[in-house]
């Protein structure tokens, strides 16, 4: 088994596809992004992480727009132009509608002393409602998975593909 | 969370354990168990 990890993924370096210059755009950017490959099978996994803010704790929603995002649609490709001077030509090409990601994860802080105390059941009610993971990390940095992930229903395997394809493009944010 | 109940988690956790809540900590921290743990079972 394999992996490769990538931090705070965002814009890709520029890749050829059908004789043309593009990039990935990745918006909202991914905390974590995992690429496994077990048995031949390549599964794509994102994580959002939301931690406290000034120690105040994030609202028991917080991130869910974030993953709705990762498994509606991960990425637009953008083509770039082949005169520098002409913006005219960055528009975004929307073929590939549909996610990369298999599984989305959410990661919120605890801030309980036990897991058994006052868990976020709101976040993973929804969180089940969504079919998103939910992991919950204490000041301990223990980790507690509260909601397994289930399979994206709306993986575009044209664009995850893609995306495979041309994963060093996103070399920068490899870990 | 502000006021009262800051006051009162900083008390019962302390200001550094909590700033390992952080986000970019957490993400850090994360990573990295992801890696290590990786090929067992990771939670």
């Amino acid at each position: 088994m394999e992996a490769k990890f990538f931090e705070k993924v965002s814009r890709s370096r520029e890749f050829e596809y059908d004789n043309k210059i593009y990039c990935f755009y990745i918006s909202p950017d991914v905390d974590i992004l995992e690429v496994r490959n077990s048995s031949n099978e390549v599964k794509i996994i994102a994580y959002e992480i939301k931690g406290l803010n000034y120690l105040n704790r994030p609202p028991y929603y917080a991130g869910f727009d974030q993953v709705l995002a990762h498994m509606y649609i991960s990425f637009k490709i953008k083509e770039s132009p082949t005169n520098k001077t002409d913006s005219s030509i960055l528009t975004y090409n929307t073929k590939f509608r549909g996610s990369i990601f298999d599984y989305v994860y959410l990661v919120h802080p605890y801030t309980g002393l036990e897991f058994e105390e006052e868990i976020n059941k709101e976040a993973k009610s929804m969180a089940e409602l969504m079919g998103v993971g939910y992991l919950i990390i204490n000041s301990k940095r223990r980790l507690k998975e509260l909601a397994k992930p289930k399979i994206n229903p709306n993986v575009n395997s044209e664009a995850k593909q893609l995306f495979l394809d041309n994963i060093d493009s996103f070399k920068t944010y490899e870990r | 969370m502000r006021g009262r109940r800051k006051k009162e988690l900083i008390k019962k956790l302390g200001e550094p354990e909590l700033e390992y809540l952080e986000e970019e900590r957490i993400r850090k921290w994360l990573l990295e168990k992801l890696k290590c743990k990786y090929g067992s079972k990771v939670f």
